[in-house]
């Protein structure tokens, strides 16, 4: 396995997170009509902000040849 | 790197691959054609109920539960990757079956009278694939969520003790589900629907579901660090079986403590309290 699929494959629990939180809460409190619920993002701030981080540490990883 | 895996971890892999999709087919017929059965709640007038609908949208959890097992099953090689799978389907798929069966039913009073008026629990509403009374993908998506962000912790803290990762993976899956509990209950979704009467809610969510999220992810990310050293100590059947059973001790005592906490909350916090953000 070369290191640029190993760092994908290291980015794929990462980005299902991501998608999820994407789904089942963005698009889904979109879809609702009620604008409230777009309002309490916040309060997933910390995991949206640690999947970010995670996801560009994972990503920044120096390739070893 | 090289995964080794041995003959007699594949076979406990497929027999628990087996075990999986058996409970799923028989929970799916129970649940779609004989709800009778377990006095399955009326979902007349929901949207996204009809049989295709219901079929779509679970694809997507599968989709993102696809993900991380297979990252698991590149790393840790089919043994371990089940394991994760199965131990969350048993772990948390069998506790969320027993808290709202005993809603269902009003099975609390034998814990405490404290419990006696307790209107219920939560019973979920649409899905294709069933795990019991809790849809496979609700299942499923603890398997990935706590997946991932014990994953996240990992890759943000290298070096930080099991019971600090362990911490962060349950605080960021509860950060999540601040987010997505309110959306997923909104009237146009009611992928669930709350009947409970405890006294304390966040966001009309009862403040247990919150607890239960932390505490289930944290639990699980220790029970399984020490999967390797039950399999050094009793072998691959028996140390399996062992982790089996301490899943089902801890789920046990967590039950407790839940309700432990509710009949507190029940007998001491009167008016009811609820942490609301524009009314929510």
């Amino acid at each position: 396995m070369t290191n640029h699929s190993q760092k994908m494959i290291e980015t794929l629990p990462i980005l299902a997170f991501l998608g999820y939180l994407l789904y089942s809460c963005l698009i889904c409190a979109l879809l609702s009509g009620d604008a409230r619920l777009l309002k309490i993002w916040f309060v997933a701030a910390p995991a949206l902000i640690a999947a970010a981080l995670a996801l560009r540490s994972v990503l920044s990883r120096r390739e070893v040849q | 790197m090289e995964i080794t895996v041995t003959p007699q971890e594949k076979r406990i892999a497929a027999v628990i691959a087996a075990g999986l999709g058996a409970v799923v087919l028989f929970s799916s017929v129970l649940h779609h054609f004989f709800p009778w059965v377990l006095d399955v709640p009326s979902i007349a007038g929901l949207n996204f109920t009809s049989y295709p609908a219901m079929f779509l949208l679970d694809l997507i959890p599968i989709s993102m539960g696809a993900l991380c097992f297979y990252h698991a099953y590149r790393t840790t090689g089919i043994y371990k990757a089940m394991m994760f799978l199965g131990g969350s389907f048993f772990f948390t798929g069998l506790a969320e079956n027993v808290w709202v069966l005993m809603g269902r039913y009003r099975m609390f009073s034998w814990f405490s009278h404290n419990l006696d008026n307790v209107t219920g629990t939560y019973y979920f509403t649409r899905a294709f694939f069933w795990w019991g009374e809790m849809p496979m993908v609700i299942c499923l998506g603890w398997f990935f969520i706590a997946y991932a962000c014990v994953h996240i912790a990992g890759v943000l803290l290298p070096r930080a003790s099991l019971l600090l990762r362990a911490a962060l993976g349950g605080f960021l899956a509860m950060s999540f589900d601040l987010w997505m509990d309110p959306v997923q209950v909104s009237p146009m979704w009611k992928s669930w629907v709350w009947v409970s009467n405890e006294t304390i809610k966040v966001f009309s969510i009862p403040l247990s579901n919150f607890m239960g999220w932390f505490l289930f992810i944290f639990i699980f990310a220790i029970a399984y660090d020490r999967l390797p050293r039950l399999l050094e100590k009793h072998g691959t059947l028996k140390g399996t079986l062992v982790f089996f059973l301490t899943l089902l001790m801890y789920k046990v005592g967590m039950m407790l403590v839940l309700m432990a906490y509710g009949a507190l909350a029940m007998k001491y916090v009167v008016p009811p309290v609820n942490f609301t953000l524009w009314g929510i």
